[in-house]
């Protein structure tokens, strides 16, 4: 083997060693910051599906307060811990054979239960979008929705983490005349009569079919494990 | 110093990385719908360039012929890497907007483009200098697509209502085919000012 | 074995790389003046795609996968390096071996070879894979069939530029301007395709 080789063989090495170190090392000093952020960003998107309406102590929220802490994504840090601690109540449910998920409960201070919101995720054009869905004690109408950590094209895929579109859900029904209904992201906007359909996004149509696609599935899913039985309740 | 002013100004037109190299023409189309996201592109792409360019130049006497490719991608991409995940701890927002970037940002061939091209061959303070105007030259398209698909696509700018409420919304433009024609419409204009005629 | 058929028929058309996806773009428009050199390019993508997303399926399932490694060992941070490293020591010994073995083919790729590392459709295939959780003969079928759609795409532009030598452009226009409108008109007629299937929903 020539000088020179070894010379590329080294300076390769060294190349290596460092940027992996480099990295390695931002990991894993950075790594606890990241994870609480990523676990605080997850509970705001919890409670944006659950509470869009009122705050910790059980009170009303005007239209504008409602607008800012959940469909901006405004919501005072503070209030996190209470609602986690106090009003939401994680239950792990089985969906199918070795599959178990989450569903959420919140309580209001009386300790009844006034929403529902269960995980939900599915593909858009480029990645995986995920979803929580809200829905009031009736189990059919959607009370809050959120789409997060997704990497779809800002401006028209990436609309879906917008306050519009997110907006667009509430009060729609998933859930009709004692069956799943087949609710749509309209190409364009929808017929605002109806009560299964919301606007689509622009230039997005596989990002909406692709959220359509999962928010049927994923209800049926939960309709068929655990929602049949609360109503028959 | 008129060099300086030079290598600084040539990339804004005379020698503009989309209209004219060729280079990161993937990004432009993804990020231009709205003015917001081609901004915060530009600025992410301005800052690696920088910074790339800058690394690569200082170690330009060391880096081995036969491997140089990989090295700078990787020097690239490590770059960009270590960038995210300080974002993603320490200004959360910041970085889930920038989430869907970051890989094109790597994968922008603008920053590996002028690391071959230029700070190979060139001392750090010159070749940081060729990064800070490729970026802008990259920034200056990519703000004026986004500003006209935004305008015309939406009626807003930057979210803001600009056209009447009666303005349907070309959805033309918000597509990406819509963002070719108006970059090869620039493309022309800029040349039928430049008078700088490519042969056929 | 439906499923690969459809993967790898889906990645030509429907998810074309170039087309649908936007991705490789750069060379895509400054490589498909003549048809000699578009093939060349085209042909060294396929190589490379067909490559190198189903060696970073087993790198990615084997060693980064969040456990892969040791049980609690997350590397996924090192994705895009490794991807990237792959991709382009793969470019370099795919160049070696060719030149080696296969020197008429080599003759043909030529310069193309070293180019294709800044391709972003072959990290954009590594990073679907990925996203879309492909198995080792999934990501090969689609690996190929990214190739293929870069190939049909690539062959298919230097046809039109070629027949466009004979027509009358304003000369701004000439050369890349109108090959960004064709690439959008193109484009545009891809989407036709998006609602393709071939496996029932």
């Amino acid at each position: 083997m020539q000088k020179d080789d070894i010379n590329t063989i080294k300076f390769a090495a060294i190349i290596c060693l460092v940027c992996s170190m480099a990295l390695a090392g931002v990991q894993g000093a950075l790594r606890s910051t990241q994870e609480r952020n990523k676990r605080i960003d997850e509970q705001i998107n919890v409670l944006k599906a659950l509470a869009p309406d009122f705050n910790p102590q059980g009170e009303a929220l005007s239209e504008q307060e409602q607008e800012k802490y959940f469909l901006v994504g405004d919501v005072p840090k503070d209030w996190i811990p209470v609602y986690f601690d106090e009003f939401v109540e994680q239950n792990e449910i089985e969906i199918a054979e070795a599959d178990t998920r989450i569903l959420y409960q919140l309580k209001n201070p009386a300790g009844e239960i006034v929403s529902y919101a269960f995980p939900a995720e599915g593909k858009g054009l480029w990645s995986t979008v995920h979803s929580y869905v809200g829905l009031e004690p009736d189990l059919a109408t959607i009370r809050g929705i959120t789409f997060f950590d997704h990497g779809e094209t800002p401006g028209l895929g990436g609309e879906a983490s917008k306050p519009w579109f997110q907006k667009n859900f509430r009060g729609k029904k998933l859930w009709d005349n004692g069956e799943p209904v087949r609710f749509e992201v309209a190409k364009g906007s929808a017929d605002p009569e109806t009560d299964y359909k919301v606007d689509g996004m622009s230039g997005a149509t596989i990002t909406g079919n692709g959220i359509q696609r999962f928010l049927n599935k994923t209800f049926r899913e939960y309709n068929s494990a655990v929602f049949k039985s609360k109503r028959a309740m | 110093m008129p060099a300086i002013n030079k290598i600084v100004l040539d990339p804004l037109s005379d020698n503009n990385p989309i209209t004219v190299q060729m280079l990161g023409i993937c990004s432009a189309l993804a990020v231009t719908a709205q003015l917001p996201t081609a901004f915060t592109m530009s600025l992410a792409v301005t800052a690696v360039l920088c910074g790339s360019n800058t690394i690569i130049s200082l170690l330009r006497h060391h880096i081995p012929d036969k491997i140089r490719m990989i090295v700078e991608m990787v020097v690239i991409a490590s770059l960009v890497i270590v960038v995210d995940q300080i974002l993603k701890a320490y200004a959360f927002e910041i970085s889930k907007q920038l989430s869907v970037f970051v890989g094109l940002i790597i994968t922008n061939c603008i920053v590996m483009g002028r690391a071959e091209a230029f700070a190979m061959s060139h001392p750090p303070k010159e070749a940081f200098l060729d990064g800070l105007g490729n970026g802008l030259g990259y920034s200056a398209i990519l703000i004026i697509v986004g500003f006209i698909r935004e305008l015309l696509g939406f009626g807003t700018l930057a979210g803001l209502k600009i056209l009447p409420e009666s303005y349907p919304g070309n959805g033309l433009m918000v597509i990406a085919p819509g963002a070719f024609v108006v970059i090869g419409l620039l493309i022309w204009l800029q040349r039928s000012i430049t008078k700088k005629y490519e042969e056929v | 074995m439906g499923n690969l058929i459809d993967i790898f028929v889906r990645a030509i058309f429907v998810n074309n790389m170039v087309l649908a996806y936007f991705l490789g773009m750069c060379s895509f428009l400054a490589l498909s003046k003549k048809v000699e050199t578009a093939f060349g390019l085209g042909m060294a993508v396929v190589f490379v795609l067909g490559i190198t997303t189903p060696l970073n399926n087993i790198i990615y399932n084997a060693l980064l996968k969040n456990g892969a490694l040791v049980e609690g060992v997350d590397l996924e941070f090192l994705t895009f390096l490794c991807f990237i490293a792959v991709i382009a020591s793969t470019v370099q010994l795919v160049e070696m071996v060719l030149d080696r073995f296969f020197p008429p083919l080599y003759n043909s790729l030529g310069i193309f070879l070293p180019l294709i590392t800044v391709n972003c459709s072959i990290l954009g295939g590594s990073l679907f894979m990925v996203e879309r959780d492909y198995n080792f003969a999934e990501s090969t079928a689609f690996g190929f069939g990214s190739g293929m759609g870069f190939f049909l795409a690539i062959i298919a532009l230097a046809g039109i530029r070629h027949k466009l030598r004979y027509s009358n452009i304003p000369p701004g226009l000439r050369g890349l301007g109108i090959t960004f409108i064709l690439t959008g008109l193109m484009a545009l007629g891809f989407q036709c395709f998006s609602s393709v299937s071939l496996l029932a929903p």
